[in-house]
């Protein structure tokens, strides 16, 4: 029985072809990433016989994914039987660039009706797409609805790969066919499970899509068969790229490992290199490109982008003119360079690339959406919405488009409101509670700033500010999750309004000053000034502002400069551009900010308008240093370096790590004991103070405080020593310390809300009404909603009689709409008087009497300022 | 306290309550007593039966003590009577409240009003939404049976508990103001509102015309609008949307108003206040002219308010400047006197 039922199988092996049962294991080789043993195989097999039209096959795509496309050529050309491989020989031409010859080749595989014509007609197709005859290609793309309906689902995985592709064109112009290609592609993969390009090509419609998550997986599936196919690692690469996830690099190296001369591997680490404004490293990976396929359409982009970004205009003319000679209607150059443009912040470049995109291509929905999205952001809202709705319209999918439209439709709640150099654009509801305060603020920074850097940005300034968080980020980015505060697109300022955050977070006038610091920095270099160095000098600016203003020193930070986690300042702009780990950027603001504190001090505030006046003319930072400096820059990155180590030298000697640190729940003892043993120790010290703190022995927490101040005066997080101190001399009846405390406090962080209003309570206590509404003024900053503040502050200033403050203060509480309209409207009323405007005293009490006719106390006021008003007369 | 604001009933002084209803409620409509019935529902724990009581005794307080609705008026059904029986008339079931509602309906007047406020946990489920007592609870349909006995009166429900949204439309009615806590039945959670609702019994801050005396739209807006600024202040998410519905439209309105479609009518009921106790005629014949002829100022002043939206902001304001003087300077002739009587 045993040798019977095994016979079959004898038999098979026996009958089947030996070539065949080759062939078929190469192809699983080449299937699971086993290039080299494909290769071998494929090779042994066509010595044995040079008609086998798999092996050949196999063999050209083995040498075409691995890179070697002139030998991939000659296997093809060597075929007996060329219509066989013309396909594949077409697809190796195309990855060297040799369009014309790709062209023949693809056109003698369907003229000898070869069997993978109908993908060297999609192939036909897209190189036609591809050299600019769009409508020529469209009509080709076209035909296969008709193959696909005609086949009745007859059609091969290979045949309905090419449908997919097809389709995919045509979804261009028909958004609803992008589904009938996902159709195809699952089909196809249906039927062939194993193989990976059906998945691949899912993968890019995903991603082309936006739908990164879904891309991913399709790309993972593949490369859980196959680690190293091309294809599916470029894809990966790709969805980390849009999500601006970190380790596209890191594939895109794994797949140049397999395929050196990738050139849309080449092209898309060259655009890395260009967002990081790294334009010679990008112009070197571009140019290796090109050395393999001097048409590569990407690669070309990225160096015009190169040359755009450097400024060199004629370069990038040239490099432009030589992709549209290849493609005259290659809209994705320019498309591409307008989103380069928005990420090194040049709106108004943008806005140009996107125009030039839509001039050789007007169905470039990508290229309508950068206009519409670009012209947003230099405030040209009308035109912006319009070409918004245009590119919606070509592209339903796009995410970014929808939320920007969405968001223009709820722009009509908004309210604009003009100042001399501003127009503010604040939510109905909150606009003239923020109009009160930020206008004068916004005058202030305007003059301070343009007095500083005597220049004047382009006027008006708009300054936009969103009660939702997510719908500043969505103006921003077109998305929500942006983690910034504000931004500046130049003369267009768009931010969180205070509301949009938690109570305590958030100084928004230290904030508009930092990005007002940009416009100035924008408008004077012609927004060319490195992310870097015009973040740094923003903080340096709100510092110079305010004291308390910007980022502070803290420990993490301290800890990050201990153990060399901090970037050199020749690199700082990979602080914020390529951070090696999250809170990089945050480290870099402040580190950038003391490098101008450095300049400034050394070398005077005309050196760094000497040096934003180099960025203008396209000089490098490096070039910066040595010419206004009279520094290389690495002697200054040496410099910088000795420069923080002395100025934390206390801090850091207490950071040192001394014998095991006591754990995150070390109770009090075990703290007590640690100082014991290391009085030096920061976190101790501060640990142990806080926790005697929390069992109310303050006499005990008292010198540990000290101590830890003694280490690092600078503290002012929520942690601060000064805090527990200023509760502690308050606790005790020491007034003057507690308000000494707090004053250090508040003087180190700028939004330390309620230290302010603890100062304020001390301050009143010790009968200094002008010094508490001097702090309750700074907490506004940081929260301008509370009615009591506001009653409070109004109160102080009206009893030591600075009766403007009082309107503004009393204007505030009208404008929170408090249950008691009346009575708001009559207190204005009064503070309109006590400054001696009679005018709008009366106009207020006639606004408390239209809500309360019968208010007797505001009858009483009307008849009061009418007789005033007479006796003036 | 100042007495004897509100002059005597006749037909002039309806003629300025039509016309007020319109614009802004100068004066008391002639109105008879209004009755009150606070009923406390089931507080499911000490915390909320603690809450509730207190919230339930010091309107009762507020009522007679502040708004001068007489002690007799004010029925409290609570949910431990024992507790406090100087102040629980009886426990709050639904049969204690049907028979309440009828001894009250019995001795009502055909203008009387009626004024019952819910204060408890709401609940809601897919067939019917309830207001929790101890024994069976209380649905709309229950009310509307036990409401029968008040074909004429003004009647004003304040459902203050969650899920109150669901009492709106099936109580909504001509002559009705149906106030809740809540938009629909799916608003759940513990609400804020009746703290509120009861703080512009107890408080001064929500005679928001300054008039002295406290209309339900004051309240209602007043405990909206603390209850929303409490929820920000909180940096929560509301949970909780009270409405106003008295158009008898069953559709309540958030932002009730005297622009309407929701707030006319609750406009017009109104407690005396600190100085309505006793809305007398003065006996001094002097004052009463004088009162008269301020009425007639507000009437015109109600007559400008009318027509305010087709006028242009600053004619409007210098005749309302006009207008106001005169009522300033009637005040202060009326104060003199009654400053001399004191």
């Amino acid at each position: 029985m045993r040798s019977a039922r095994s016979l079959p199988v004898l038999l098979l092996l026996c009958t089947a072809p030996v070539g065949a049962q080759t062939v078929a294991e190469a192809n699983e080789e080449l299937r699971s990433g086993n290039y080299e043993d494909a290769e071998r195989t494929f090779r042994r097999v066509l010595r044995e016989d040079a008609s086998s039209l798999g092996a050949r096959r196999g063999l050209i795509e083995v040498l075409a994914t691995t890179g070697e496309y002139d030998e991939a050529q000659s296997v093809a050309l060597d075929a007996p039987a060329p219509v066989g491989t013309a396909n594949a020989l077409g697809e190796a031409l195309v990855l060297s660039g040799k369009l014309d010859e790709a062209d023949a080749a693809f056109r003698r595989a369907i003229d000898g009706n070869a069997r993978d014509a109908l993908t060297a007609e999609a192939n036909l197709a897209e190189l036609l797409f591809n050299r600019g005859e769009i409508d020529e290609a469209m009509r080709r793309f076209d035909r296969f609805i008709d193959v696909y309906n005609a086949a009745d689902g007859r059609l091969s995985a290979s045949e309905l790969v090419a449908v997919g592709r097809a389709v995919s064109y045509l979804g261009r112009n028909e958004p609803a066919l992008y589904h009938d290609a996902l159709k195809a592609f699952d089909e196809a993969s249906s039927i062939d499970p194993g193989w990976a390009e059906p998945l691949v090509r899912l993968g890019a419609l995903f991603l082309s899509k936006y739908d990164s998550q879904s891309a991913q997986t399709e790309f993972n599936k593949v490369l859980a068969i196959n680690p190293r196919h091309p294809a599916a690692l470029l894809g990966l690469a790709q969805a980390l790229e849009f999500d601006g996830a970190p380790g596209a690099s890191n594939v895109l190296n794994r797949l140049l490992e397999v395929n050196p001369n990738h050139v849309e591997a080449r092209a898309l680490l060259a655009r890395q290199h260009l967002t990081r404004e790294g334009h010679s490293e990008a112009r070197a990976e571009a140019e290796k490109a090109l050395a393999v396929n001097p048409n590569a359409l990407p690669a070309l982009t990225a160096l015009a982008g190169s040359y755009m970004l450097a400024g060199d205009a004629a370069e990038f003319r040239e490099i432009r003119s030589r992709a549209l000679a290849i493609n005259p209607r290659y809209a994705a150059l320019d498309a591409t360079l307008a989103e380069l443009s928005v990420r090194t912040r040049r709106y108004a470049q943008a806005v140009i690339r996107a125009n030039a995109a839509i001039a050789l291509d007007s169905a470039s929905w990508e290229a309508w959406g950068l206009l519409g999205l670009n012209e947003l952001r230099l405030g040209n809202i009308e035109e912006g919405n319009a070409h918004l709705e245009r590119a919606f319209e070509g592209d339903p999918y796009n995410p970014w488009f929808k939320n920007s439209l969405d968001l223009l439709d709820t722009f009509e709640r908004f309210e604009s409101i003009s100042t001399e150099h501003f127009e503010l654009f604040l939510h109905g509801t909150e606009s003239d509670l923020l109009a009160t305060y930020l206008a004068p603020i916004a005058e202030e920074a305007y003059d301070s700033l343009s007095r500083r850097y005597g220049v004047e940005p382009p006027l008006p300034v708009r300054a936009e500010f969103f009660p939702s968080h997510a719908d500043f980020s969505v103006r921003t980015l077109g998305e929500t999750g942006l983690g910034a505060l504000g931004v500046s697109f130049g003369s267009v300022l768009v931010m969180d309004s205070p509301g949009a955050r938690e109570l305590g977070d958030y100084n928004w006038a230290s904030v508009f000053w930092h990005e007002l610091a940009h416009t100035f920095h924008l408008g004077m270099t012609d927004h060319r000034v490195p992310r870097w160095f015009s973040e740094g000098l923003a903080v340096h600016e709100q510092r110079k502002a305010r004291p308390g203003w910007g980022h502070q020193p803290n420990i993490p930070f301290l800890r990050a400069l201990r153990d060399g986690d901090l970037k050199k300042v020749s690199d700082l702009n990979d602080g914020f551009m390529r951070p090696d780990y999250p809170q990089q950027v945050i480290f870099s603001y402040y580190q950038a900010s003391l490098v101008f504190q450095v300049i400034e001090d050394q070398y005077g505030f005309d050196a760094i308008r000497d040096m934003l006046d180099g960025y203008r003319r396209g000089e490098t930072t490096a070039d910066l240093f040595e010419s206004v400096l009279d520094k290389p820059l690495d002697e200054f990155d040496d410099e910088f370096d000795d420069y923080l180590k002395t100025r934390f030298r206390g801090p850091l000697r207490g950071l040192v790590e001394i014998g095991d640190p006591p754990s995150a729940t070390a109770n009090t003892s075990d703290l007590e004991n640690f100082v014991r043993g290391n009085p030096g120790d920061l976190v101790g010290r501060l640990r142990l103070g806080a926790a005697l703190m929390g069992e109310q022995r303050f006499d005990d927490a008292k010198p540990h405080l000290d101590a830890a101040l003694r280490i690092f005066p600078e503290h002012g997080g929520a942690d601060s020593p000064y805090w527990y101190l200023a509760q502690i001399h308050r606790a005790e009846g020491e007034l003057e310390n507690a308000v000494d405390a707090l004053a250090r406090l508040t003087d180190l962080s700028e939004s330390n809300y309620h230290a302010l209003l603890m100062q304020a309570d001390v301050l009143e206590e010790l009968g200094r009404p002008e010094q508490a509404a001097r702090a309750l003024d700074k907490a506004v900053l940081i929260w301008p909603y509370d009615i009591d503040l506001h009653l409070r502050l109004a109160e102080l200033h009206s009893q030591v009689g600075f009766f403007e403050g009082a309107v503004r203060e009393r204007s505030a509480v009208v404008a929170l709409k408090p249950t008691d309209m009346a009575e708001a409207h009559y207190r204005l009323a009064i503070a309109h008087q006590d400054a001696g405007d009679r005018a709008l005293a009366r106009r207020a009490v006639l606004k408390a009497l239209d809500l309360a006719p019968n208010y007797e106390d505001a009858l009483e006021l009307l008849l009061e300022i009418r007789a005033r008003t007479s006796t003036a007369r | 306290m100042i007495q004897g604001r509100v002059p005597g009933a006749g037909a002039r002084i309806l003629l300025a309550a039509l016309l007020a209803s319109v614009a802004f409620p100068l004066v008391v409509q002639a109105q008879g007593k209004t009755h009150a019935i606070i009923v406390v529902g089931l507080g499911g724990s000490a915390h909320y039966r603690e809450r509730f009581h207190r919230q339930a005794a010091a309107l009762k307080t507020a009522l007679t003590e502040r708004h001068g609705i007489p002690a007799e008026d004010v029925v409290y059904l609570g949910e431990r009577p024992e507790d406090a029986p100087d102040v629980i008339a009886d426990k709050s079931t639904r049969a204690n409240l049907f028979r309440v509602l009828g001894e009250v309906g019995a001795r009502s007047h055909p203008t009387d009003r009626l004024l019952l406020v819910l204060i408890g946990h709401g609940t809601s489920d897919r067939n019917d939404t309830q207001f929790n007592l101890s024994g069976p609870d209380l649905t709309p349909s229950d009310l509307q049976t036990a409401l029968i006995p008040f074909p004429t009166q003004t009647i004003a429900l304040v459902h203050t508990g969650s899920a109150s949204g669901g009492f709106l439309a099936p109580l909504s009615g001509p002559n009705r103001i149906i106030i809740t806590a809540t938009r629909t039945s799916r608003e759940r959670n513990a609400t804020e509102f009746p703290e509120f609702f009861v703080g512009a019994f107890t408080d001064d801050g929500a005679d928001l015309d300054h008039d002295e005396r406290l209309s339900l739209l004051e309240a209602f807006l007043y405990a909206r609008q603390e209850v929303e600024r409490l929820y920000q202040e909180q940096n929560e998410l509301l949970t909780e949307h009270a409405l106003l519905d008295d158009n008898g439209d069953g559709e309540g309105s958030h932002d009730a108003g005297l622009s309407g479609p929701d707030g006319l009518l609750a406009a017009t009921f109104q407690l005396g206040g600190t100085a309505g106790t006793a809305a007398q005629v003065p006996n001094d014949p002097e004052l009463a002219r004088l009162y008269e002829e301020r009425v007639e100022i507000q009437d015109r002043i109600s007559q400008l308010r009318a027509v305010r939206d087709v006028m242009e902001e600053e004619a409007y304001l210098a005749d309302m400047e006009e207008l106001l003087v005169e009522l300033a300077l009637k005040t202060r002739e009326i104060r003199a006197i009654e400053g001399d009587d004191e």
